[in-house]
């Protein structure tokens, strides 16, 4: 905790003392900056506000969930509506409106109202500034689940005779996670379809981006093959999955494909008979070829393409916003599932669903090292990289967010040296287009899960997965429970039992944070291999 | 701040923190470049390390003024930090801001 007397000279101390504890927090520079700026505006009113010789006490604050800032001041009372009163300000001229200047503060002030809080007790001013809300929570929340589904479920297991036992499974535990599950299966087809649809609108902005975006395109598609090709080689190296075959446990999904199909079959599959048919049996192809379409002619379609983008951008984000109000419930079905496989599950099908766990992490490390040889190729020191690199890819690791780490991962490559054209194009395309990690989540999920219900994968299915889940880490959004709602289509796809997803619903959130780390560093990788290639052509 | 006027147009280098202190003295030193408000005022933020609602005010008021006059205003060196406060304000978007 920090005091300094309430006067303008010393809100550069006060501020300069939250920077640095915020810095060594390792609060994002977002946060961070937003935090700062609305700081200042608080103090400027605090000491407009405070009686003659009064002290302000800024103390951080943090709790399971958000870290804060907490001022108080004695004085009159601050009136934070009124400070964000922006009633006078034409908002429609935004920014350029006649008036403007007289309201920089509330318009400030304003974008922060879901942060601030205050109070005024006995005379003193007490205020409370959000800086961040932990994105762990989500984790801490999955955490606990686990931990209270595993005592319900031996609980259950080991006092309930086998009726009640049963009662209670079919009942209360199974359909936590098969009502998430459906909710899920809901919305993943349009969710799909908008996301890639809308993102081709911005093709031809990326062709005028010239050579460096053709760079940059050509190196995230090519560690992209190069992480599923790791996947794939491990998949059928270690057959995940299959020393505990649970064939037959989950019942065959209704449209799931039967027996073998050729690679001509897949090709004529793509067509779809009408414009609702792939949305209404989900099928994974013929919704991204749909989008495809739509995508690529929406470009062409002159006077009307804004109005065509505006249209598919709004049911984006609607999809977007519905997939993460939906994931809200993932505590709840890992509960379900934990619940239900504790009570009912043998020990060595435990083992079984560990070792997907362990599949997957030595399928990351691999990249690693593959990231390692490639910025070897190009003459890049990779444990420099590794290094300089670490700030963002713990920031990932711990938000599990690659839009949330941009910032930092920009500053690293400004730290390696990266040319800013470069980095400040490539980063934030990485953070949308690729997705080395989930590709390998997806691949090992699928074969695991395969292998688990005793579902056999042909050599043409693999090259139309190989496809899909190309165009998937293309399109998928980066909102909570899109992962989930990707796995769900491409098991659909291979005709494995939706239903066995329960099996790694509990302890899938657990490997977010290595996919996510795996995603933002490969962006890295490849923004320093692009930077290396482009002062070797100056 | 230091002005000198360059073939490009006017430079002036802004250091330090542009906060509700510092911007008491700003707006005066910031004068000579609302004088010439039509010619092209680069400012140079290579030193500059924050930027408040003050200091932001003040950029909005040479804006609007370079606008009325038919001149411009460019923001050049930004540091990430100021990058960002630009960014969450939609100030970004009222400069041209180059390398």
């Amino acid at each position: 905790m920090i005091q300094i007397p309430a006067q303008i000279e010393s809100i550069a101390t006060a501020s300069l003392a939250v920077e640095q504890a915020l810095r060594k927090a390792k609060v994002s520079d977002e946060d961070r900056m937003r935090a700062l700026l609305t700081l200042e505006e608080l103090l400027a009113q605090l000491i407009e506000h405070a009686e003659p010789d009064s002290v302000i006490s800024v103390r951080m604050s943090r709790s399971l969930y958000s870290r804060a800032i907490k001022i108080s001041c004695r004085g009159r009372q601050i009136d934070l509506q009124q400070m964000m009163n922006v009633d006078g300000l034409d908002l429609d001229a935004g920014l350029m409106a006649p008036e403007a200047e007289d309201y920089v503060r509330e318009i400030i002030l304003r974008g922060q109202s879901e942060r601030l809080s205050a109070s005024y007790k006995k005379g003193v001013n007490q205020i409370s500034l959000t800086v961040s809300r932990t994105q762990q929570a989500m984790l801490i929340n999955i955490g606990i689940s686990i931990v209270l589904g595993l005592v319900a479920g031996l609980l259950t297991r080991f006092f309930c005779t086998p009726e009640l036992l049963d009662s209670i499974t079919t009942n209360c535990f199974s359909p936590l996670y098969s009502l998430f599950l459906k909710a899920i299966q809901m919305v993943m087809a349009p969710l799909i379809f908008f996301s890639l649809a809308y993102s081709l609108c911005g093709l031809s902005d990326m062709r005028s981006l010239g050579r460096i975006g053709g760079k940059v395109m050509g190196a995230y598609t090519v560690t992209t093959c190069l992480a599923m090709l790791v996947a794939l080689g491990i998949a059928l190296l270690l057959h995940p999955g299959e020393f505990g075959s649970m064939a037959g446990v989950f019942a065959p999904d209704e449209d799931a494909p039967v027996g073998s199909v050729s690679l001509m079959q897949v090709i004529q599959d793509l067509v779809p008979d009408s414009f609702v048919a792939p949305f209404v049996t989900t099928n994974v192809m013929q919704v991204l070829f749909l989008a495809v379409c739509f995508g690529l002619v929406t470009v062409n379609l002159g006077q009307y393409r804004q109005p065509v983008t505006t249209f598919l951008g709004s049911l984006n984000e609607l999809f977007n916003r519905l997939t993460a109000a939906i994931a809200k419930f993932l505590p709840l079905a890992v509960f379900g599932s934990v619940a239900s496989m504790t009570s009912t599950i043998e020990v060595s099908n435990i083992w079984m669903v560990l070792s997907w766990l362990g599949v997957m992490l030595l399928c990351l490390c691999i990249m690693y090292v593959l990231y390692g040889v490639l910025l070897l190729l190009r003459g890049f020191n990779p444990l420099h990289f590794y290094r300089t690199f670490l700030d963002a890819t713990m920031m990932a690791f711990s938000t599990c967010a690659s839009g949330a780490t941009i910032s930092t991962s920009m500053r690293c490559c400004e730290n390696m040296g990266v040319l800013k054209r470069v980095y400040s194009f490539s980063i934030p395309l990485g953070a949308t287009i690729n997705m080395d990690g989930s590709c390998i989540y997806y691949i090992i999920s699928t074969f695991f899960l395969a292998n688990v219900c005793g579902v056999t994968i042909e050599p043409s299915m693999m090259a139309s997965l190989f496809l899909t889940i190309m165009l998937m880490s293309f399109a998928a959004p980066g909102v909570p429970g899109a992962g989930l709602a990707c796995l769900l289509m491409l098991l659909n796809m291979v005709g494995v039992p939706t239903a066995s997803m329960a099996l790694i619903l509990a302890v899938d959130p657990l490997i977010d944070p290595f996919i996510t780390a795996l995603n933002v560093t490969g962006d890295g990788a490849v923004t320093t291999m692009v930077d290396a290639s482009e002062k070797e052509n100056v | 701040m230091n002005i000198t006027k360059t073939e490009e147009g006017l430079v002036a280098q802004l250091a330090g923190r542009l906060d509700t202190a510092a911007s008491v003295h700003f707006a005066a030193e910031m004068q000579p470049l609302l004088d010439s408000a039509k010619e092209h005022i680069i400012l140079d933020m290579a030193e500059l390390t924050f930027i408040s609602s003050s200091g932001l005010r003040h950029l909005l008021t040479l804006c609007k003024a370079s606008h009325a006059a038919g001149g411009k205003v460019t923001l050049r060196n930004v540091n990430n930090d100021v990058m960002q406060v630009l960014r969450l304000t939609g100030f970004d978007k009222l400069f041209t801001i180059v390398e």
